[in-house]
């Protein structure tokens, strides 16, 4: 390793959080914007590099200034959090590269380096979570991220945001309360904040009712960040009335940032710990992401407004991720760690192509969509081929998460594998159709009103678009990366040996 | 058994002013009996012999916070009558869910906490602990950097309430520097030609 | 005798009253701000009362934290309220619903 290498776990957060403040005083905004991007790829890059350690097998540990563990903070960098590192740098530097003719569409010049100081703090925040291996600090970059990303939610030009990001708010603030009195129960058990002496200490108190209504409400607050199925209310608005570069970014990255500390949270501090941790966490969230996988698809299916449509999709999505993690098996838990990448592939196509709609369109209607495809071909293509990989379509990224999925659905085995099996075929067959909503719309029906000028969508934001699906047809046909990611990440949470 | 008293004097006045928070008809009393919560907090706070915090959260929070509470409250000059609508068509539900978790807290928090044995009170801290001094000398050296992310959640809080606030008012005389910067000399003046009138 | 139970029960009555807010004024904006406020402060009782009675300072220590990041949620709060009632002139969740969409 050479010097640089080993210092990439913290310049994952210091590089974007230093040039946050100094974005605000940039004028003009195009210069901003440059400075916002060459950040964002600069992490993608420190993302790479991470990977790339973690693609050998290590676990990259770090330490604050250099001082101990007790006292300077460590760091930690395993598969699972490079993995979802790289979707979040990725997603924003797609976003942001594609995204500048939409965003001086939607936002006046002079609040764009305001917007692009939230957007790096952001990204600071959601990479603080992911390396940070302590429960203060997850709890702080927790709210850094959620705070600067309300902003980045009300940044539009459409007022209706403002509501919707006002529910977040609350639904985000109560989610923190909720996650803080299990922290404050677990302290009143075991008298420490920190995560690895949490897990020796529970060891004495594992079975008492505290612990038990602690783990609850820890579940139930992440829950809520994360979108979980009956608590994904503010979902919905939030992703449509965002700015469209911003949807890109929250869609691919928030919303799995906070299951990833579900995920660790309850397989590395408690799994080991409680003896009946197992089936209570997948009787827990199994019937939540069945009927996630089905509501949210049911709802996509008679929705009106595209972006939405993505949206409840999203919940959907979350389903499978959760569906994965709670058969609490290797299979199970590969699967919904590559479904979020896999994920996040998919729908970051999707909505650079809506972004790419959405410049052009007067609306998002689908009932405006009509005959976009013939004016658009080269956007309204490249949003098919991100369709198909989040319907699992073989030859995309999404069929090799749904492939993983069913085959772990079968090692459940019995009736309830199959039934499991027939959720995840149902939600598919859902996704056909709501995706074949679009097409249609966009192919087959004549527009009412011969639209004056749409044009295909301007050039750079529409070769990142086409960059993002190709990405999915190529991690489809040689899935190594998310693969060995996933499993590494899997057999990490699980506790075996890699 | 002063502490006694004083505890549920104190207890008393917290939960009577909490409950004026959620049923007053007027925002601007709802945030002064905030304000009454907030202290009487910090006065229990200090039977619990954590003075820095407890003088911290009135200098800052009904200081501060507060304030800007009753700022926007009385700035946004909302119809005290209109606001109170809802309140009977959801009392039902609240209700049912505050017997719903005080039956659960009574079973958790009073019985469960009784049972324990760590949970004796401790001996009243000599008279020359300084809880400013510990607090201090464990959040500059333990906690030193969790204490500077806490910094950059007030950044990103300055960042939020400036991007979401910030206006151009029309009309308003404003130096642009970048563009006078940028400006050239074709931008400034034009050079026209004519023939000059009656020369022939 | 002042019980760690004692201090529990309050916090909780606390909480309870807040959520119970919450369901009650749901039409009000910074009423539910507000309440959110009060939720916050009985986790900072619980974290209070244990930290005394743990005689360990980590408690403290993170309501210290709890505090910053509440002061910086009603900041964020209070100015989306703001620009709403520029753009509505009301903070009433029922005038909010008319343009859905």
């Amino acid at each position: 390793m050479s010097s640089i290498d080993a210092h990439l776990p913290v310049l994952q957060v210091v590089v974007p959080l230093l040039v946050a403040p100094l974005v605000t005083i940039l004028r003009p905004s195009g210069l901003a914007w440059a400075a916002t991007t060459a950040t964002s790829f600069m992490a993608l890059m420190i993302a790479v590099g991470l990977t790339a350690g973690a693609l050998e097998g290590d676990i990259q540990r770090y330490e604050v200034g250099a001082w101990a563990a007790p006292y300077g903070i460590e760091l930690a960098v395993d598969s699972f959090g490079a993995l979802l590192l790289l979707i979040l740098t990725g997603a924003s530097t797609f976003a942001l590269l594609a995204g500048k003719a939409s965003l001086d569409q939607q936002i006046e010049s002079g609040r764009q380096p305001l917007f692009f100081s939230a957007w790096l703090l952001v990204l600071a925040g959601l990479a603080g979570i992911l390396v940070s291996a302590d429960a203060f600090n997850i709890f702080v970059f927790m709210e850094i991220s959620s705070l600067a990303s309300y902003v980045l939610i009300a940044g539009g030009p459409d007022r209706r945001a403002l509501p919707a990001v006002f529910k977040y708010l609350m639904m985000g603030t109560i989610g923190a309360t909720f996650y803080l009195i299990g922290i404050g129960l677990i302290y009143m058990m075991t008298g420490t904040l920190n995560l690895a002496d949490i897990q020796v200490r529970l060891v004495d108190v594992a079975g008492l009712r505290p612990v038990v209504v602690a783990i609850g409400f820890i579940t139930v607050g992440l829950g809520l960040k994360a979108a979980v199925f009956p608590l994904h209310v503010w979902l919905p608005n939030a992703y449509n009335f965002a700015p469209h570069a911003a949807t890109v970014l929250l869609a691919a990255c928030a919303a799995k940032v906070s299951l990833y500390v579900l995920l660790t949270f309850d397989f590395v501090v408690l799994q080991p710990v409680l003896p009946e941790h197992d089936p209570h966490f997948g009787a827990f969230l199994m019937p939540l992401a069945v009927l996630g996988i089905l509501a949210a698809s049911a709802v996509a299916l008679f929705e009106p407004n595209l972006k939405r449509l993505l949206a409840f999709s999203s919940v959907a999505q979350i389903g499978y991720i959760l569906l994965g993690a709670s058969m609490v098996s290797l299979p199970g838990v590969t699967a919904s760690l590559m479904h979020m990448f896999n994920h996040a592939l998919a729908k970051g196509a999707l909505f650079l192509a809506v972004m790419c709609l959405a410049t052009r369109l007067p609306s998002l209607e689908l009932d405006d969509l009509a005959g976009a495809a013939k004016r658009m071909p080269w956007t309204m293509a490249a949003f098919v081929v991100g369709g198909l990989s989040l319907i699992g379509i073989p030859g995309t990224a999404g069929f090799t998460s749904k492939w993983y999925l069913i085959s772990a659905s079968l090692e459940v085995g019995g009736a309830g594998g199959w039934l499991l099996i027939g959720v995840i075929v149902t939600g598919s067959l859902m996704a056909v159709v709501y995706i074949w909503r679009v097409v249609e719309a966009a192919w087959f029906r004549v527009p009412l009103a011969e639209p004056t000028e749409v044009r295909e969508a301007p050039a750079l934001m529409l070769s990142v678009t086409w960059l993002a699906a190709a990405a999915n047809v190529y991690f489809g046909l040689s899935p190594w990366l998310q693969t060995t990611l996933a499993s590494n990440g899997a057999r990490m949470l699980l506790g075996e040996a890699p | 058994m002063f502490q006694t008293i004083l505890f549920y004097v104190f207890a008393a006045v917290l939960v009577g002013s909490a409950l004026g928070v959620i049923t007053s008809r007027n925002p601007v009393h709802a945030v002064l009996f905030l304000v009454l919560a907030f202290v009487t907090s910090a006065f229990l706070w200090m039977l619990l012999e954590a003075e820095f915090l407890a003088i911290v959260l009135v200098l800052v929070y009904v200081g501060a916070v507060m304030v800007l509470f009753l700022f926007v409250v009385m700035m946004l000059d909302i119809n005290v009558e209109a606001v109170r609508g809802g309140f009977v068509r959801y009392a039902p539900l609240g209700l049912g869910i505050l017997a719903a978790v005080v039956v659960m807290l009574a079973l958790l928090a009073w019985q469960k906490t009784q049972e324990l044995n760590f949970l004796a009170p401790p001996a009243p801290a000599p008279a020359s602990y300084d809880n400013t001094e510990v607090l201090g000398s464990v959040l500059y050296t333990q906690y030193l950097y969790p204490f500077e992310l806490a910094a950059i959640i007030l950044l990103v809080a300055i960042v939020a309430a400036i991007a979401l606030t910030h206006r151009r008012r029309a009309g308003l005389k404003q130096q642009d520097v970048a563009r006078q910067v940028a400006v050239k000399a074709a931008d400034r003046v034009r050079i026209v030609k004519m023939p000059a009138e009656g020369q022939e | 005798m002042i019980t760690l139970a004692h201090w529990l029960t309050l916090s909780g009555t606390l909480f309870i009253l807040a959520v119970a807010g919450i369901f009650l004024n749901r039409r009000n904006l910074i009423l539910l701000l507000m309440c959110i406020e009060l939720m916050l402060l009985a986790v900072n009782f619980n974290f209070i009362a244990l930290s005394h009675f743990q005689g360990d300072t980590a408690g403290q220590v993170f309501v210290f934290f709890i505090l910053t990041v509440a002061a910086a949620e009603a900041a964020i709060g209070l100015a989306i309220l703001v620009v709403l009632f520029r753009s509505r002139r009301s903070i009433q969740v029922d005038d909010l619903d008319e343009m859905r969409g």
